[in-house]
Parts: structure tokens; C-alpha cells; sequence
């Protein structure tokens, strides 16, 4: 089993993005997603400062490093930033809609699809992999039981990538909520989604924490964790478990979730989080509440 | 003219909402049962109603206090049994409901503006809706038809005063 | 400009029909469309009744089969490519790549359309879907401002067709999965948002509740218009204020923009509501009808009509309507 680093999701001034990868080099990752995913107009790195990062990661480092797209295009600025990074020329790239695919089968390179890509059944999936898709990562509402039926429906699999841990993206539009919560024009939005480096929490009226405002994305509200499925993880042949980016307690995630690879699985050493979705059932719902290995 | 006629619909109207409240039940549910089982056996015998099937629909017109509430049971449309809640509930007064009836008014709209309501499972409310929008409306009558649009364009104005 | 219109009944397709449709969109009565909801839709027989009056009346009629196919029931998306090519449908509206490509294979004279729930807002993205699969239209995500519409239309080789009104989807369709966190059901693969029966409507002492799966969406003052009990459009504590942290009940009308529209060659247009009554489809369909009958006789000169605005807020949730993303302080 490899352990993946998500691309980040929330926005974080540039010094704090270097740092941060900075430190996940002396982690036990295999391979880290590094680009822009929610907004174009997030400029504290440009395209050029992602491909720059990215390439001096890899030359110090032997994990496999990946280049994610912007989930959402609607300007050309959005495309153009898109084009730089499927033209990278070296680096393997996570499309995350169907732009990205486009370019990058056209140009006749392998690419992997991210969850917010619709690849829900074994049809779609030999589609793409057709295309040159050698890494597949789930929609994030797909549960284990659909997983294993697109891969036993598979004559060719590729390598899969389940979203394993942290806040999963649920949705994205072209209203930018962080902006609306502090009555800002979209345009005219002072980057103010960097003052909330773990999103802006949205709760019901009566207090349950629902999800995670993060400019035009929405997030759970709580974090998805599939530590306690590591077993059954295993067991459906899964290659890859993302760990999406989070400002604190990044390094005891990873810890968590190498130690269960290396026999040595603690559920208590994470939040419960939920697993609704892994169970096939609400996303927002804990099935597995204790013990390792869970079935759904 | 109009005005005679507007006068005898708003004193039939408002006679209709001391009245009928007052009666322990609407002398009506029997015939309007049998009314909606001859009316709808096609239906019935293709299984679209099923979801009925051992529910309880209570339907309610507001202004004049009838409730009718309405079961299924075997092909039939049943009077649901007194005393047992109902599993769904409906709401409007006789004005929206007839706006309804009559195809003048979009359910969803009165819904968004608060004329009707829906309680318990709202599965039941909507696929009645549903069934009820899917009705080939050509099997009523045109007298039928035609009638129930001018009670119901009377009543719209004079609930609305 | 061709009006594309919804029917979710025969008696809401006449109604289109008779106002006005030069299309109207229906779903079979399954999750391989994205308003499966009960009661809803068309079986074998109404299919068969609905094509016949169409083509009485020398319409078209698009068959939605907008869903993302579930591993192990693939066998049903493509029957319903089969019954949509049987009926000799003039098009089916398809998102998932996987059916596209059976439909592709095995029906290769049935035209496709791709569905708003594909999310393609780009060029090259439009590009891949007429490349793989030869689809002669796209219905574009209602995410984009009236200036990328006009930039992608310029720059497409497809037919472009976009929403004129109804239910305001404020996320890029196909990508949200806010249904499914709170009830387990999705638009993506049951095709349905907020399931009527996670739906709970309850008057309580603080003013009409609604719930969804138990989690509370919303309590309405006494004077206040509801909306449809999804989770974009409830009210929410954010920072500590109460808020429509994502957005107000209220509905899509670009209406005022038929005449950029036209300009910027959108070949059609569409009303979204399969899920109302006919009252609701004759209404707009009629009041739609004259709006592009205008625009083509007076081209720039056009202007919405009073009557016309209020017969489509008077329909709308909330009873409001927005440009939403058309209009770019909206985002």
C-alpha cells in the first residue's frame, strides 16, 4: 500500500505552502499531489510557481510527485493556468475535469483522474484508460461494495487511489461562499479565504458541524477516515490511500496510516471522523466505531 | 350581475365554513371514495397507487374543516380507520385546492408560498401529487371540466376577500 | 432558438406542446434520469403516448438519461439508451462517458447530447465529448457568466444550449455531492437530490422546520416563502451568524439575456422543472414562447414585459428569481 498526499484545498501564503512540503519530504509518503484545485485567482503561487515547486521536490526527493489541475475552469485565464501544467513536459498529471483529459490524451500522455472526474462504473473506466488514464482515484461517494464491483467488472485495472483521510470535497460552484459570508464581490474578494487555513465551518441551527466553506468548494464537515478499513482496503486490491493536506496534525495522520501498513494499525491514534460513504450510506454517518478491519 | 353573483358565492362560501366544521365527519368522504375508485381504476389496476397500500393520506381543506382520509386497501381506495394517525398529511384551503384541481395553479408554487402544506411522510404527499398531475385529464367530462374551472376562478376571488 | 421543455407527465408535455415547445425533455421512470422522484416520468406506454403527440404535432422529443451508471446495474442505463433509440427519439441527453460510449457503438444514428450534468465548461472539454463520442449538442452548467458563455460559444464546434429558468443549481451540476452526505442518495447515481423521503416538513413552536435525514435545513417564519429542502438553499450558522451561507430560495431567469444570448449564437434554450405540474409547464412555456418570439422580431430592442416577470417569479421557489452566474456580482 502507498500513501499519497492530496493536493491542498485551502489557500495558505506561499511561505507556509513551502514549508509545508518542505516537511512532508521527511515523511514516509510515496507521492505527493501539488497544485492549485479550487481557485484560479489564488496567486500566492501561480501555475509557473507550482511547476517550479514541483520540480525542485523531485529532484531531492525519490517520491513520485504529481501535478493536480483546478477542478472548476470558467475563464480562460482558468485554461490557460490548466494548459501550463498538462505541458509541464516531465511531471505526471492528475486531471480533475475533462479539460485536463482532453489536453493530455491529445498530447498522447498518461494521466491519472482525480474524484471529482465522474468515473463511477467499469465502462467509464476503460473509456479513459483507453485515453492513457493509468491512475483512477474514486468519487468520494463511492462506497466499497461499488469499488470492488467496477474492479472485478474490469479486465485491465488501473492503479486505484482511495480518498482516505481529511475533509472530502463535496461540491463546487462559480459563487465564491467565503467572499458571501464576508459580503465581497468575487471579484473584488481580497483573497480573504487565506485568513481561514482549515476553511470557514458551517453548522446547522442546532449546532452539528455540516461542512466546510473554502471559497467556491464545499467540504464535509467532518473528516472521512478509512483507518479502520485498512484491512478491507487491502484486501480489494486498493494501491493508493490519499491523505488530504491539513494545516495540523498532518505528520500523526501519516504516522497513523504507515504504521497500519506496517502491522501495527491503532484507530485510536486518529479522530473517528466518518466512513458513511466507504459503508455505503450517508457520508456523514460513523459506521465502523471501533476495532480494525470494519466490513461494511 | 357580477355582483349579485359575487355576493351569493361569498354567502354561500362563508355559510359553508360555519357549518361544515360543526359536522363530526364530512358527509362527503363515502361518495368521494367511491367517486375517486371509479374514477381512477385504470390506475389502480396498473399498481400506481400502490404506495398507498396500508397508508394513511389525510387530506385537509382549512377553511371549510373537512378532512378526508383515505387508505388503500386490495384495489381500493378505503376510509382510512378513525383514531390512527396519519402517515402523510396535506393541507390548503378550498380556494387552492380547487386551483389545484382545476389545473390553474402549480402545486410547488402554492408550496413555496406557504398556501399548502405537506406534514409527515412527504414521500406519500409528493407521489400523490405526481400521480394526481399525470391523470389524463381528458376523461373528465368538458361540462366536469369546464365547471370545476369556474368554481374554482369564483372561489379564488372570493377566499381572496 | 430553439425552447426545450420539461415534462415529468403527458399531461405536462401536451401542455409544453401546446404553449409553445419546439422540444420537450422527459425521463423514464427510473434512477437513469435526474428527477426520479415518485410518480414522476414516463413508462413504456406513456413513452410510446408522448412520442406519438409530438409527432402529430411536428415537435422533438429528447429523452434525459442523465445519471451515472452504477457498477452493477449498467445493464439498465443501457436499456434505456435502447427504449430511447426504439422510440426514435430525437436525441438522448447522456453525461456518463461510459454510456456515451455504448450509445456510440450500438446506436450510431441516435444523436447525443451532453447533459448539464457532465459539467464540461470548456472548450477542449466540449471538444473531448464531440471527438469520442460525436455529440451535436451540450447543455452548458449554469457556473458560467454571461461573458464565458459568449468566449465558449465562439470557440465550440457543438451545438450550445443553455437554462433559461427554473431551480437554481448553484453548484456545477454532476459535481455536488451534498445530497448524498446528508441522505446517502445523489443526482450523480439515484438521480435525485434531497429524497422526498429523508424530507422532513414539521410545525414547530420556533416556525415550520424542515429536516433532512433529521439534520435541520431551515425553520420558516410565518411569513416567509419556502423553498425546495435542499442543502444549498437552507440556513446555516457560519461565524456565529445565521445565514444562507450558499444561497436563498430562488430560481434562474436569464430571460433579460435572450438578446446576448442569441447574439452569441446559443442555439437553444432550456426550462427546467420535470418535476412540476402542467400548470406550471403551460405557464412558462407560454410566457418563454413570446419572450423569443419577440427577441426575434425586435433583436436588440427586446425588453422583458411586466407580465412576463411576474408569471416566472409567481412560479419561482421563493418567489424570486436571480441571473445567478450569468451575472457576475451574483458569484
Amino acid at each position: 500500500m502507498q500513501l499519497a498526499l492530496g493536493p491542498a484545498q485551502y489557500y495558505w501564503p506561499r511561505t507556509d505552502i513551502n514549508q509545508f512540503y518542505e516537511q512532508m519530504l521527511s515523511t514516509p509518503l510515496d507521492i505527493l499531489y501539488l497544485g492549485e484545485l479550487v481557485c484560479g485567482k489564488r496567486h500566492q503561487l501561480r501555475a509557473a510557481d507550482w511547476l517550479e515547486l514541483a520540480q525542485q521536490l523531485a529532484e531531492v526527493s525519490d517520491k513520485q510527485i504529481v501535478l493536480s489541475t483546478l477542478t472548476l475552469l470558467e475563464s480562460n485565464a482558468d485554461f490557460n493556468w490548466v494548459r501550463k501544467i498538462c505541458d509541464n513536459g516531465q511531471l505526471l498529471v492528475e486531471a480533475n475535469d475533462l479539460s485536463a483529459v482532453q489536453l493530455l490524451a491529445e498530447a498522447g500522455l498518461p494521466f491519472t483522474c482525480g474524484p471529482a472526474v465522474n468515473i463511477y462504473n467499469q465502462h467509464t473506466l476503460a473509456q479513459l484508460m483507453s485515453l492513457g488514464m493509468t491512475r483512477w482515484t474514486a468519487p468520494v461517494e463511492m462506497s466499497a461494495r461499488q469499488l470492488e464491483e467496477v474492479l472485478n467488472a474490469c479486465d485491465k485495472k488501473p492503479e486505484v487511489e482511495v480518498f482516505a483521510y481529511g475533509h472530502m470535497p463535496l461540491a463546487y460552484s462559480a459563487r465564491c461562499f467565503t467572499a458571501r459570508h464576508l459580503g465581497l464581490d468575487k471579484d473584488n474578494c481580497d483573497y480573504r479565504c487565506m485568513e481561514y487555513p482549515h476553511g470557514l465551518p458551517l453548522e446547522s441551527q442546532e449546532g452539528e458541524e455540516l461542512f466546510v466553506i473554502n471559497g467556491i468548494q464545499t467540504l464535509s464537515g467532518e473528516p472521512t477516515n478509512l483507518l479502520r478499513h485498512y484491512k478491507q482496503l487491502c484486501e480489494l486490491g486498493i494501491d493508493i490511500l490519499r491523505l488530504s493536506p491539513q494545516w495540523q496534525q498532518m505528520e500523526q495522520i501519516i504516522d497513523a496510516f504507515d504504521r497500519a501498513r506496517r502491522d501495527d494499525l491503532d484507530p485510536e491514534l486518529l479522530p473517528p471522523g466518518v466512513d458513511g460513504y466507504w459503508c455505503g450510506r450517508p457520508g456523514l454517518e460513523l459506521i465502523a466505531r471501533s476495532g480494525s478491519g470494519a466490513q461494511a | 350581475m357580477l355582483a349579485v353573483r359575487q355576493s351569493i358565492s361569498r354567502i354561500g362560501y362563508r355559510f359553508g365554513c360555519k357549518i361544515l366544521p360543526l359536522l363530526p365527519q364530512w358527509p362527503g368522504e363515502v361518495a368521494f371514495i367511491k367517486l375517486l375508485n371509479r374514477q381512477l381504476s385504470e390506475e389502480l389496476d396498473d399498481g400506481l397507487f400502490d404506495f398507498l397500500d396500508e397508508q394513511i393520506l389525510e387530506v385537509t381543506i382549512t377553511d371549510l374543516g373537512i378532512q378526508l382520509r383515505v387508505s388503500k386497501r386490495g384495489e381500493h381506495f378505503v376510509r382510512a380507520p378513525a383514531g390512527v394517525p396519519a402517515d402523510s398529511t396535506i393541507s390548503a384551503n378550498s380556494a387552492d385546492f380547487l386551483a389545484i384541481a382545476s389545473g390553474r395553479e402549480d402545486p410547488d408554487t402554492l408550496f413555496f408560498q406557504r398556501r399548502l402544506c405537506l406534514g409527515g411522510q412527504t414521500e406519500i404527499g409528493l407521489t400523490v401529487k405526481n400521480r394526481l398531475d399525470a391523470l389524463d385529464r381528458s376523461r373528465i367530462p368538458q361540462w366536469a371540466q369546464r365547471g370545476l374551472e369556474v368554481i374554482a376562478a369564483e372561489l379564488a376571488t372570493v377566499v381572496a376577500n | 432558438m430553439e425552447l426545450v421543455c420539461p415534462a415529468g407527465s403527458l399531461p405536462a408535455l401536451e401542455a409544453a406542446v401546446d404553449n409553445g415547445a419546439d422540444a420537450v425533455y422527459i425521463g423514464f421512470n427510473d434512477e437513469t434520469n435526474a428527477r426520479n422522484f415518485g410518480g414522476l416520468n414516463f413508462n413504456d406506454k406513456n413513452a410510446l403516448r408522448a412520442l406519438e403527440r409530438i409527432r402529430n404535432r411536428g415537435r422533438k422529443l429528447f429523452v434525459a438519461i442523465n445519471t451515472y451508471a452504477k457498477p452493477d446495474s449498467f445493464s439498465r442505463w443501457q436499456a434505456a439508451v435502447d427504449r430511447a433509440a426504439g422510440l426514435n427519439a430525437d436525441a438522448v441527453i447522456l453525461a456518463d462517458i461510459g454510456l456515451m460510449g455504448y450509445a456510440r457503438d450500438k446506436h450510431p444514428d441516435l444523436s447525443l447530447h451532453l447533459s448539464v450534468q457532465a459539467s464540461a465548461t470548456s472548450a477542449p472539454a466540449l471538444e473531448f465529448y464531440r471527438q469520442q463520442f460525436g455529440i451535436r449538442r451540450a447543455v452548458l452548467p449554469r457556473v458560467l457568466s454571461l461573458k464565458q458563455v459568449q468566449q465558449l460559444a465562439a470557440a465550440s464546434k457543438v451545438e450550445l444550449e443553455v437554462f433559461g429558468f427554473g431551480s437554481l443549481c448553484i453548484m456545477a451540476e454532476g459535481r455536488c455531492h451534498l445530497s448524498s452526505y446528508v441522505t446517502g442518495e445523489s443526482p450523480n447515481q439515484n438521480g435525485v437530490c434531497s429524497p422526498a423521503k429523508a424530507v422532513e416538513w414539521r410545525n414547530a413552536a420556533s416556525g415550520l422546520e424542515t429536516r433532512l435525514n433529521g439534520v435541520l435545513i431551515d425553520r420558516f417564519a410565518e411569513d416567509e416563502n419556502a423553498g425546495y429542502p435542499t442543502l444549498c438553499k437552507g440556513r446555516f450558522m457560519v461565524d456565529g451568524k445565521r445565514q444562507h451561507a450558499l444561497e436563498e430560495p430562488t430560481s434562474l431567469n436569464s430571460m433579460a439575456l435572450l438578446p446576448e444570448l442569441k447574439a452569441a449564437g446559443i442555439q437553444a434554450i432550456k426550462l427546467e422543472g420535470r418535476q412540476r405540474s402542467p400548470a406550471y409547464v403551460a405557464q412558462i412555456v407560454r410566457t418563454w414562447r413570446e419572450a423569443i418570439d419577440e427577441v426575434l422580431r425586435r433583436g436588440a430592442d427586446f425588453a422583458v414585459k411586466e407580465s412576463w416577470r411576474e408569471t416566472l417569479s409567481k412560479n419561482s421557489e421563493g418567489k424570486q428569481t436571480t441571473l445567478g452566474a450569468y451575472d457576475r456580482p451574483w458569484q
